[in-house]
């Protein structure tokens, strides 16, 4: 009947807080159970759990009991559980062992012995299920942020086991890529128990039986995913769907069509627009006729135009392998342009996608004063510059920590801190929100907003059409190394056809928005709300 | 159609991605061993040259393959400077003596000619066979020598990390480039302590991914010394047969040659 069964799970850390706090839980076979929770609530201790890397491999008190499959995860031979459950991590990279799709997916065969001729067969199919035929002979580095993933998927497919847990496996990728990842758990629906830690509930919603709410390590919540999002709390950390925030909004209006209704095409003169707009100022930044090859000879940008004025707050978007983060090395100078060049008035900084690339030094302090040090300001006045930073990323008190002991979401305000001590004019900030929830992007989004009301130029590049939808005045849509479409963050979302190019898919709410008053674009929940409220 | 090998991508005509996976890594380790041994400069030329027309007819793409000629010309420089300047090779006429007693003759250029050669020979050599090795080659190749498998895999693994290291390594430079390291200017010491830097975020970059690894390793049941099957199956080929026989005579008679005289180096017979 059960999968899985957990009863008053606790688990410490060896050097670290209680991280699962008395968690019981029960899967069906069969069942796709979706775990949400803000950055730090246990979903990844709890997977660990449950896949018996912990407490196996993983050093800590352990207490109360974990059956996977009839299993008891501290009794059984970590080996004969993987014969049950298989995992795929969040970072692609890392998980993918060998160099050609086909061995990635022979590898566990191999482990187990399984004869050649059958591990044909289960290769095949596990290519099959996952859709990766094609790259059969791929290098990983070869394949798209999805397409890695879906080899994971496959690589754990092979082992046939019943059950496959998934820990936040689309954190990583860009729009297209979470398309495919949940497309393969769609088809796999059914014939496994599918357990899937995740922040991106929109797409949850769509596939799970149930969702739990992870918090503090305790499970505070569970439902369908119909009822679930109409009762966890607003501020849990957990992004609520654009739909049923609306729907809350409007008093707990369940039926969409009846949204409609509220709304006569006649009665919408305007948006009240809620998200920024263009400005027009001297220019920050000049690119001109740019292109950049690659010593392989990839043309990562095949002749950018492009002028980004003083206090803009621009968003660079597109799939992966488009050209952005080229052409943001570029802006920065830590790439020459082999044709072209790029004017910029003022300093500049650019803060890296993952944090730990950029922090070297050995407390909080030091890393702010690093870049001010260079710029040979004098003690005092460092040590006045680092306290605002470090006020104004919300770090104060924290001085003397070691940055990598820091959670992921202080380290890349950290990041953003080092980034600012030096007082740069123009910002260029790549995936700031990545792997983040719902408040911490919301406070590394509110930071960028008011550095860009004092008049600092941002550029953010992202894969995050919500942030872009919200903070963004400026859009410029990125393909094969070329920019196909630059405006206003409105005029570019009402370009559908344009955003299917770039294999873009707008926030939910401008969807539907479209769908209900066609000559309008709404960006956010807020003015959809503004639209319909006075009728409701 | 082409093969992606370890460093690049080799056309599928190329007679090296048919030879047998075990015999590529003989061939290094024969060719290496017979540049050891040879230490007369014609032999070695020849065997230098030989080793360039390999590159040819393996097809392989020199151009993407510069950067290892760049770091094969530092070596180059290297082994030059050191014999140049730090030996006492007696010579017929002697054209520098240095302050601190070693000097250079016309029998200092010549070795330090031929110890060049060999170094190139070793270098060409590896890096043919590494250009057109994949990691499977690896991976079966010392299967097939009868190795333990934990240690294929622990060299598959260093390979694919190596990749990863490298665009850790590049990020964080740029990183730091950004906020106002210098990795070029400033005297050598500040250069080098600008690159220890370097050192805590890959460190910590490194530990990560090792941990995250392990996870990965055991949740795909690899247990060292336990039975396993192989998914791939080569065979020995007769040109596989004749490169083998062809290598061995070679071997054979370098051995003769170096013992009866030919290949050891003129004119220096005190080394010996």
């Amino acid at each position: 009947m059960y999968d899985i069964v957990i009863e008053n799970l606790r688990w410490k850390y060896e050097a670290g807080e209680e991280a699962l706090k008395g968690v019981s839980l029960k899967v069906r076979k069969g069942e796709f159970l979706g775990i949400v929770g803000p950055n730090g609530s246990g979903k990844t201790t709890l997977c660990l759990c449950m896949t018996g890397l912990i407490p196996q491999m993983v050093k800590g008190r352990w207490e109360g009991r974990v059956i996977v499959d009839g299993m008891d995860v501290t009794k059984t031979k970590l080996r004969d559980i993987v014969r049950s459950v298989g995992i795929v991590f969040q970072d692609p990279e890392v998980q993918l062992l060998k160099m050609t799709v086909e061995d990635e997916l022979a590898f566990p065969l191999e482990n187990f012995a399984v004869p050649r001729e059958e591990m044909r067969k289960r290769v095949e199919w596990a290519l099959k299920q996952t859709r990766m035929e094609e790259y059969r002979m791929k290098h990983p580095f070869e394949l798209s942020g999805g397409q890695k993933q879906r080899v994971a998927i496959a690589s754990v497919l092979a082992l046939t086991p019943r059950i496959i847990i998934l820990d936040e496996p689309t954190s990583d990728l860009d729009p297209i890529g979470k398309r495919e990842v949940f497309d393969t758990l769609h088809r796999l629906k059914g014939n496994h128990t599918i357990i899937i830690a995740e922040h991106e509930t929109e797409e949850l919603m769509k596939y799970a039986d149930r969702l739990i709410l992870l918090k503090d390590g305790k499970i505070i919540h569970e439902d369908s995913p119909s009822r679930f999002f109409y009762k966890i709390d607003v501020d849990s950390g957990v992004h609520i769907p654009q739909l049923i925030m609306l729907s809350r909004l409007l008093g707990n209006v369940r039926n969409l069509t009846a949204i409609r209704e509220l709304v006569k095409y006649d009665s919408v003169k305007h948006v009240r627009e809620t998200s920024p707009k263009r400005v027009e100022s001297e220019e920050a930044v000049k690119v001109s006729g740019l292109k950049f090859i690659y010593p392989d000879g990839t043309i990562a940008i095949d002749g950018v135009n492009l002028s980004i004025r003083k206090g803009e707050f621009t968003a660079l978007i597109g799939p992966n392998g488009s050209g952005k983060t080229t052409l943001c090395k570029c802006i920065v100078g830590l790439l020459k342009p082999t044709e072209g060049n790029v004017k910029v008035d003022g300093r500049i900084g650019m803060v890296f996608q993952n944090p730990d690339h950029q922090l070297f030094c050995k407390t909080v302090y030091e890393e702010c004063a690093f870049g001010l040090r260079r710029m040979g300001l004098a003690e005092e006045e460092i040590k006045e510059a680092v306290a605002d930073i470090l006020k104004v990323v919300g770090l104060s008190g924290l001085e003397n920590v070691e940055p990598f002991f820091l959670t992921k979401d202080k380290r890349q305000r950290l990041a953003i801190a080092a980034t600012l001590a030096t007082q740069p004019e123009i910002i260029i900030v790549d995936e700031p929100t990545t792997g983040q929830d719902v408040r911490q992007t919301r406070d590394i989004m509110d930071l960028l907003r008011r550095l860009n009301e004092k008049g600092k130029t941002i550029l953010i590049v992202t894969h995050d059409m919500k942030v872009v939808a919200k903070y963004a005045g400026r859009t410029i849509v990125m393909k094969d190394g070329r920019i196909i479409a630059d405006g206003e963050t409105r005029d570019i979302f009402s370009r559908f056809d344009v955003l299917r190019e770039a294999s873009i898919l707008p926030p939910q709410i401008t969807i539907f928005g479209r769908k209900i008053i066609p000559q309008t674009t709404v960006l956010t929940v807020e003015e959809m709300y503004e639209l319909v409220k006075v009728r409701a | 159609m082409s093969t992606r090998t370890l460093f690049l991508h080799l056309p599928k005509e190329s007679p090296m991605t048919k030879l047998h996976p075990s015999l590529k890594l003989i061939t290094l380790i024969i060719i290496n061993l017979i540049a050891w041994i040879m230490e007369a400069p014609v032999p070695l030329l020849i065997l230098v040259s030989s080793i360039i027309l390999c590159f040819k007819i393996a097809m392989i793409p020199v151009r993407r393959i510069m950067r290892f000629f760049r770091f094969i010309l530092l070596i180059v420089q290297a082994v030059l400077i050191s014999y140049l300047l730090g030996s006492k090779i007696p010579g017929e006429s002697v054209y520098i003596t240095f302050p601190w007693g070693t000097y250079i003759s016309e029998t200092t250029l010549l070795y330090a000619f031929t110890m060049i050669l060999r170094f190139l020979a070793m270098l060409f050599a590896s890096t043919l066979l590494l250009a057109t090795m994949t990691e499977r080659d690896i991976v079966y190749g010392l299967i097939y020598l009868h190795l333990p498998y934990s240690l294929s895999f622990v060299v598959s693994l260093a390979f694919k990390t190596m990749g990863v290291f490298i665009d850790d390594f590049i990020k964080v430079r740029d990183a730091m480039t950004l906020r106002g390291v210098s990795f070029d200017k400033g005297s050598l010491l500040e250069r080098a302590k600008n690159y220890a830097s370097l050192g805590v975020p890959l460190a910590v970059l490194s530990i990560r991914r090792m941990i995250e690894s392990s996870y990965v390793v055991a949740m795909r049941g690899l247990t060292l010394g336990g039975r396993r099957t192989y998914f791939h199956e080569y065979k020995f080929k007769i040109y596989d047969l004749l490169l083998l026989v062809f290598l061995g005579v070679l071997l054979a008679i370098t051995l003769l040659l170096k013992w009866t005289g030919p290949l050891s180096f003129p004119g220096w017979p005190l080394r010996r």
